[in-house]
């Protein structure tokens, strides 16, 4: 089961860091698989055995 | 944004350093830009391109060197070329310089000493400008796919206009990035690669199952990567093939106008008719003549004769005629008593009487004279007017045989040099056969990917069941879990975002077409985000002046809504409008309707035009808001050395 709310933290977190990858300076040469792996870090970060996504 | 000033060094046909400073007042917010074809005014919409995104397209990179310069510098020497922007944006202003170096070698040929320009962007604080290339992209304060919508040249005003298959798919992507959903779009396309990350994180050889289950979608997938590869390959050739439809229709439009086309054959066939029904009146006009020429001609000598003779003596008295003396001779006994037998004197004087008389009483003959002459009268008055109607066809026709020779010539002449109609219609209709074909065959792979999709993801479900049960794969399971539920809400609120800016975008659009064009036709946003134009009668076919006013309108809408829509991605900005030539196709109420109107539709509006196409009702409806105005001037100092400067006026 998800949580509504850190689903809803997930989204905005993940758009911000996809305008990142669109206009920012940093950000923008990053490759695809560059960028799926950093989702992927920030829904491993929030979603661990101790909180188990709650 | 808001536009400050333009610097040109050594730019493309601008020789030296050249400068423009634009309008910025609000109420006079109109800055004008005249010059004639390739006088520089498309260069200097380029300038901000190059600019902004370092992008120009030139046959050879050299170009975009001044000649003029190149040709006055020393081997050993070096100069820039630059171009520098100052723009206002959220009430900062930046000045954003763009320079690359050239240099004359030692056999005095000019190179690139620099491969790639450089970018400098700068930031006025407290009067002062600090330098913030390290860590500020333009696209961050200005995106490229916004300045499709800003800026226009004529190329890409007729790509808009014409909705080909490049205009449409700059739309689509535009309209997307500037309304704010390509970050959402993208999101989406990274948490499928995030799910199958996860996936692949399973500890696999925990379960049996699994890994049969595994070993399965790994085939399927096999499979699922070439059909993909299939489709992605003829997807690109039937984007290629529409590009080639483009050109086909645009050689269409070019050359034999359809309409050329069509009325020369309406033409032709007229005249054939015409010349036949020509033959069929002077055949009619003969057969008539032939019956009743004659009578009419009668009818003329009876009538000169009438005129020769006194026909006082219609009602003559003399008395005898033929038919009295062989009355009297017959009787045997004159009316004076005397017998008369054949051969005495009496007789002889009778007979001899009969040489001297008219067979009948010229009272009778006069009177059946005048009876056979009245009886032509009727009829000879209506065989002039018959006349008369059947030369009149004969000349009508004729007239009309020969308009339509001398249209046909006329018509024929502006054909002479261009491929003939027919000739690109057949490659139009063998290019729609070609796309037609290869569309169904991706629609056929699509439907195999379709199928082997729905496999995978079966597999996938039953991997994900045994893989929340197990202890190892427990936690994977659930970050997997998540990614696929953001996919989920991200697509939901992608679609809820997206229909919004679909009606709000449509609403506006309408508002500036009726604004524009003056009527009610109903306006309707396609899928591929271009616009279709209904009439009353719910007819679509438009005129290119409707479809100019069609793109104002869009354009009107983008800008309005980019403007008004404040959310996380958007914030409210003032932008220009920068447009060449725009109202070149439009007839003279629509000229200036629209010029009255497209400043209203921005903060700031640069119009560049040749000054023929401006000077009257343009140059009168923009009259009391233009703040700047500029000629572009060109000096040739030989044959091949020309330059443009560029000159204040107002």
């Amino acid at each position: 089961m998800t949580n509504d709310k850190m689903v809803v933290d997930l989204m905005r977190k993940i758009i911000e860091l996809e305008k990142e990858y669109i206009y920012g300076k940093t950000k923008q040469k990053l490759n695809k698989t560059d960028k799926i792996s950093e989702i992927k870090k920030i829904i491993e970060n929030s979603v661990t055995i101790e909180g188990e996504g709650r | 944004m808001i536009i400050k000033s333009l610097k040109l060094q050594n730019f493309r046909q601008f020789y030296g350093k050249q400068s423009i400073h634009f309008s910025v007042d609000a109420d006079k917010k109109v800055t004008v830009i005249l010059g004639n074809n390739t006088a520089g005014k498309t260069t200097i919409i380029e300038a901000f391109r190059w600019c902004f995104y370092c992008k120009l397209n030139l046959p050879h990179p050299l170009e975009i060197f001044n000649k003029m310069a190149g040709n006055l510098m020393k081997p050993y020497s070096e100069e820039d070329v630059s171009v520098e922007v100052c723009f206002v944006h959220s009430g900062i202003e930046y000045t954003v310089k763009t320079s690359q170096t050239f240099s004359k070698d030692e056999d005095d040929i000019l190179i690139r000493k620099t491969k790639t320009p450089e970018q400098k962007i700068y930031k006025k604080l407290d009067g002062n400008l600090e330098n913030i290339t390290e860590y500020t992209q333009i696209d961050s304060i200005f995106p490229e796919d916004l300045m499709i919508y800003l800026f226009f040249t004529g190329e890409r005003l007729k790509q808009l206009i014409d909705q080909s298959s490049i205009g449409q798919k700059d739309i689509r992507y535009a309209v997307q990035n500037v309304l704010g959903l390509k970050p959402i779009e993208e999101s989406l396309s990274h948490l499928k690669g995030v799910s199958q990350a996860f996936q692949r994180d399973y500890h696999i050889g925990s379960s049996e199952q699994m890994t049969k289950f595994q070993s399965e979608k790994e085939k399927i997938d096999k499979t699922l990567n070439r059909l993909r590869n299939d489709e992605v390959e003829l997807s690109s050739e039937i984007e290629t093939m529409n590009k080639d439809l483009d050109d086909i229709i645009e050689r269409l439009t070019r050359n034999a106008s359809k309409d050329s086309g069509e009325t020369l054959k309406k033409l032709q066939s007229e005249k054939d008719f015409k010349t036949n029904q020509l033959g069929e009146f002077w055949k009619k006009l003969g057969a008539f003549n032939k019956n009743y020429l004659p009578n009419y001609i009668s009818r003329k000598i009876y009538y000169n004769n009438e005129a020769r003779f006194q026909f006082s003596s219609k009602n003559s008295d003399e008395i005898i005629d033929k038919r009295l003396i062989k009355a009297i001779i017959d009787s045997g006994k004159c009316i004076c008593g005397e017998e008369i037998h054949p051969g005495d004197e009496h007789y002889r004087n009778l007979i001899s009487l009969t040489n001297d008389v008219c067979d009948m009483k010229i009272s009778l003959s006069i009177q059946a004279y005048l009876d056979r002459r009245n009886s032509f009268f009727d009829f000879s008055q209506s065989y002039l007017h018959e006349v008369d109607e059947k030369i009149s066809e004969i000349f009508n026709t004729n007239s009309t045989i020969q308009a339509c020779l001398v249209s046909i010539e006329d018509i024929k002449q502006t054909l002479v040099g261009k491929e003939k109609y027919q000739d690109i219609k057949g490659e139009l209709d063998k290019q729609n056969l070609k796309i037609q074909e290869k569309n169904e065959k991706i629609g056929a792979l699509r439907t195999d990917i379709g199928i082997n999709e729905k496999e995978t993801q079966a597999l996938d479900k039953k991997i994900d069941e045994i893989a929340r049960t197990d202890e190892n794969n427990k936690l994977i399971f659930l970050r997997k879990e998540y990614s696929d539920k953001l996919y989920q809400e991200i697509e939901n609120y992608y679609r809820i975002k997206e229909e919004r800016i679909k009606s709000d975008l449509t609403e506006r659009v309408q508002k500036y077409y009726i604004e524009l064009m003056g009527n009610n036709s109903k306006i309707f946003l396609n899928d591929d985000y271009t616009f279709m134009v209904k009439d009353i009668d719910g007819a679509t076919g438009t005129s290119d002046g409707q479809d100019v006013i069609t793109s104002f309108a869009f354009i009107g809408g983008i800008i309005d809504l980019a403007k008004t829509q404040v959310d996380e991605f958007i914030v409210s900005e003032p932008y220009p409008l920068i447009m060449d030539a725009p109202f070149a196709l439009l007839d003279k109420e629509h000229k200036e309707r629209s010029a009255k109107k497209m400043p209203d539709l921005c903060e700031q509006f640069i119009l560049f035009s040749v000054s023929e196409q401006y000077s009257g009702v343009i140059q009168t409806a923009l009259s009391n808001r233009i703040g700047k105005e500029y000629n572009i001037v060109m000096h040739s100092v030989s044959d091949v050395e020309k330059y443009s400067k560029i000159v204040e006026v107002l």
